[in-house]
């Protein structure tokens, strides 16, 4: 055979191997260019989902970070105010115990007389009742003088009646009116009750100073 | 027929039959990506979905570390305060009970 037929010949071949190759490669980039975009589409396909799982999961965290917090922060507030209220009613606590040994001291005396002289102005004068513990009973309380300066004050003639009936109190004093109608309690436990809720801020005030 | 053109007939039938079997190859080629789709297509969203909810986890849990470091952060705060209350209320303790009584008896 000639060498130009030949070359033709082999050619022939080496086109068709080539073009085979070709066709391979060809294939297999659309092959995957498909995958990559079956990929790419189901991912796409994802992505409202995926947000939404995102979204969902921020929400959930300010929730946490939220509920969690607030309720630390009340839980804190409540726990400083829990032991302000503690500390302050021990105070008030301390002053019941201060009042009972106070009623043990020569100083009571004097101080009883005037809460019954300042009960008495507050009833006005008139018959009143006196009624005290037994031990204060047995103090040597002069009504005569007392109802004097509750006449002094009120105008009023003025009798001081101890009753048979005692108070079960740490110390102080109730007056009342022979029909028990009017009534003025000062006792201690009494005055402390009715002055706590006034007080309170006060003892705070005091108490927590620097 | 000559020499020649014999065997320029005979390569091109071995050419035509090496371009029919890269065709068969081609054609199986896309064939097997044509039936991978469906499955590549499941694969890639839930892969996408489970990427989500791993990072959504991850959002969770450094989300709760931080408000459980503020949490501890506020309960020693407040821990310090009522120490420093006490101590207040300790100096002040017979000041405030005489301004108690002061009141009360005055």
């Amino acid at each position: 055979m000639e060498p130009e037929a030949n070359k033709i010949v082999n050619r022939i071949l080496a086109d068709a191997r080539e073009d085979a190759e070709s066709i391979v490669v060809e294939a297999r980039k659309a092959a995957e260019t498909m995958i990559e975009k079956q990929k790419e589409l189901g991912r796409q396909k994802a992505s409202e989902r995926v947000s939404s799982i995102l979204d969902d999961a921020k929400n959930e965290v300010r929730l946490i970070q939220g509920a969690l917090l607030v309720e630390t922060k009340r839980k804190a507030n409540w726990a400083v105010l829990s032991e302000k209220d503690r500390l302050i009613s021990s105070v008030i606590g301390e002053a019941k115990l201060k009042l009972l040994d106070l009623a043990k001291t020569q100083k009571y005396l004097p101080l009883l007389e005037k809460l019954i002289v300042q009960a008495g102005i507050v009833l006005g004068g008139g018959s009143i009742q006196v009624a005290l513990n037994e031990h204060d009973s047995k103090l040597p309380l002069k009504f005569d003088k007392l109802a004097k300066e509750i006449e002094t004050k009120t105008g009023a003639k003025t009798r001081l009646e101890l009753p048979r009936e005692r108070l079960h109190v740490s110390g102080g004093v109730t007056l009342m009116t022979p029909d028990g109608k009017v009534v003025v309690d000062n006792t201690f436990e009494t005055l402390l009750r009715r002055r706590e809720i006034d007080l309170k801020p006060r003892i705070a005030k005091v108490l927590f100073k620097e | 027929m000559p020499k020649a053109l014999e065997m320029i007939v005979v390569r091109e039938g071995e050419a035509a039959k090496i371009l029919n079997a890269a065709k068969a190859e081609a054609q199986r080629i896309r064939r097997e990506a044509e039936e991978k789709v469906p499955k590549i297509h499941v694969e890639a969203y839930e892969e996408a979905i489970g990427a989500a909810k791993q990072e959504a986890a991850e959002l969770k849990k450094s989300a709760t570390k931080r408000a459980e470091l503020e949490t501890k952060s506020i309960l020693q705060e407040t821990e310090q305060e009522i120490r420093n209350l006490q101590e207040k209320a300790k100096s002040n303790l017979d000041a405030a009970v005489k301004a108690v009584l002061a009141d009360i008896l005055s």
